[in-house]
């Protein structure tokens, strides 16, 4: 007998399975998974991998210097050596929170700070435009980032009709944040159009802030949500009013370098022009002297000078 | 990823797993016990096992396949060891087959080749049986069933060459049906 071949055995794959077999085990199954559904367990902070790198930087900082780091890097800047010390922390302090509303109030406290560092990098003094613009940039882009996470969580808690309140209140404490900011920018818009410039746009990227607060903005409701939606209305048209403002300034700017650009080129111009002329004038001096009957050949100094 | 998706808790994620594995599985513990009643019951308590050990240690499973296979193959031992190798007969298949949906026809070709195959392997040792089956049924790559049997990886090269001759002169001493 020689029908045997790998290839039969190969068929058996196709064997077919009776469905009802199949269907009673599913049913099974499921009711297997609904009797006892998985429980989310919280994974110990300590344990997770994302959580190594950090808790590897605290490790060594506190090893090495006690932990006073901490305490310096408390009121370091963007730009400044501390402060990378000073965001480790805060990236610590961010992964201990566990519910989401010590999430929110985590976020809101270092936006908060991210305002504050920007407030300092504008008054400081001894600082070069692009430097401020630098520095103004890295507070800003992790402001945008707390705000981001921020309106995150206020969606999550406007979706939740058991705690209704829970998400206006979110909403309202990401309102004061966006305030200051545009506050911030109102200043700095005045004082350095640069700085203002990188504080509208801090992150280059397809993002609006307003945009995200506005689709978690319910319509439906009356009284001091419609008070709240048009209040982050005016705030996003003084966004724009201000863009449009640094936009019509740095036109202006454009045009002024223009401008300056093309008087130096003139200037150069009419500078060689007096030099040509200069040379011309020499010349027709020369002639004036020499008269009408010049003989260069006789006359060339050169020539007289060498005896060529 | 069906994994990731049954790893966060999704339970109709492991349905799907189900729908995908399930006949899969049945067949893998069909031909291993050469019994429809224990093949049912090891394809069904495999996934129960695994539902239970994914709601432990969700995070520990890194191959859902690999995952099933093995509780499946610890569920065929199991049977082995409490039946020593008892093996029965599948014919209730056909009677099973003629009511499934489809060509009646083509499915009873596939079964009674089935049942003949299934027979044949009933006589093999369990653990030739196990390697042809892994091998040639559940298409499983050569490492993994050289770590499933403990072996390397020529190692299981020269037993599947000996399984698969093993097999050729058992047929060659069963009658034809042609």
């Amino acid at each position: 007998m020689r029908w045997i071949t790998v290839r039969q055995l190969k068929n058996l794959r196709r064997f077919p399975v009776p469905p009802e077999i199949l269907a009673a085990g599913r049913v099974k199954l499921i009711a297997v998974i609904e009797a006892a559904p998985m429980i989310h367990r919280q994974t110990a902070w300590f344990a997770s991998a994302a959580w190594r790198p950090v808790m590897a930087a605290m490790i060594v900082i506190v090893a090495v210097t006690g932990g006073g780091t901490f305490v310096a890097a408390h009121d370091a800047l963007p730009g400044e050596k501390l402060y990378v010390v000073k965001l480790a922390g805060e990236e610590f302090h961010e992964r201990m929170t566990i519910t989401s509303e010590q999430r929110f109030v985590v976020q809101a406290a270092h936006a908060s700070r991210r305002l504050e560092e920007t407030e300092r990098l504008l008054a400081m003094q001894g600082l070069g435009g692009a430097d401020r613009a630098a520095r103004v940039r890295k507070a800003m882009a992790r402001f945008e980032g707390h705000v981001f996470v921020m309106n995150e969580i206020a969606v999550k808690f406007e979706a939740d009709p058991e705690k209704p309140k829970r998400g206006k209140k979110a909403l309202k404490a990401a309102d004061v944040m966006l305030d200051r900011h545009v506050h911030l920018m109102e200043s700095a818009t005045r004082a350095e159009p640069v700085v203002a410039a990188v504080m509208l746009d801090p992150m280059d990227a397809p993002f609006s802030l307003e945009a995200d607060l506005f689709s978690a903005i319910p319509t439906d409701d009356g009284g001091a949500d419609d008070e709240a939606g048009r209040h982050r209305l005016e705030r996003a048209e003084k966004r724009l009013r201000m863009r449009a403002d640094l936009e019509d300034r740095k036109r202006e700017a454009e045009d002024e370098r223009t401008e300056e650009a093309r008087d130096v080129e003139l200037l150069r111009e009419d500078s060689d022009d007096g030099e040509r002329g200069g040379r011309e004038d020499l010349e027709e001096e020369t002639w004036i002297e020499t008269g009408s009957s010049f003989d260069f050949k006789a006359e060339n100094p050169l020539e007289k000078r060498f005896g060529t | 990823m069906l994994l990731a998706r049954i790893q966060s808790g999704d339970g109709t994620a492991f349905i799907e797993a189900y729908d995908l594995f399930a006949p899969k599985l049945y067949r893998h513990a069909l031909f291993r016990t050469s019994s429809p009643e224990v093949a049912e019951d090891i394809a069904s308590e495999t996934f129960t096992r695994a539902w239970e050990t994914i709601r432990d240690k969700a995070k520990e499973i890194r191959h859902l396949k690999a995952f099933l296979y093995r509780i499946a193959d610890n569920l065929i031992i199991d049977h082995y060891r409490k039946n020593a190798r008892a093996a029965i007969p599948i014919s209730e298949e056909i009677e099973e087959t003629l009511r499934a949906p489809g060509d009646p026809h083509e499915q009873l070709d596939k079964t009674l080749a089935g049942e003949k195959m299934a027979g044949l392997l009933s006589k093999l040792r369990p653990e030739t049986r196990d390697i042809l089956v892994m091998r040639y049924i559940d298409d499983l790559p050569i490492e993994h069933i050289a770590a499933a049997v403990g072996k390397t990886k020529n190692a299981m090269y020269v037993a599947l060459h000996r399984a698969v001759k093993e097999l050729k002169e058992l047929c060659a001493g069963s009658p034809s049906d042609n």
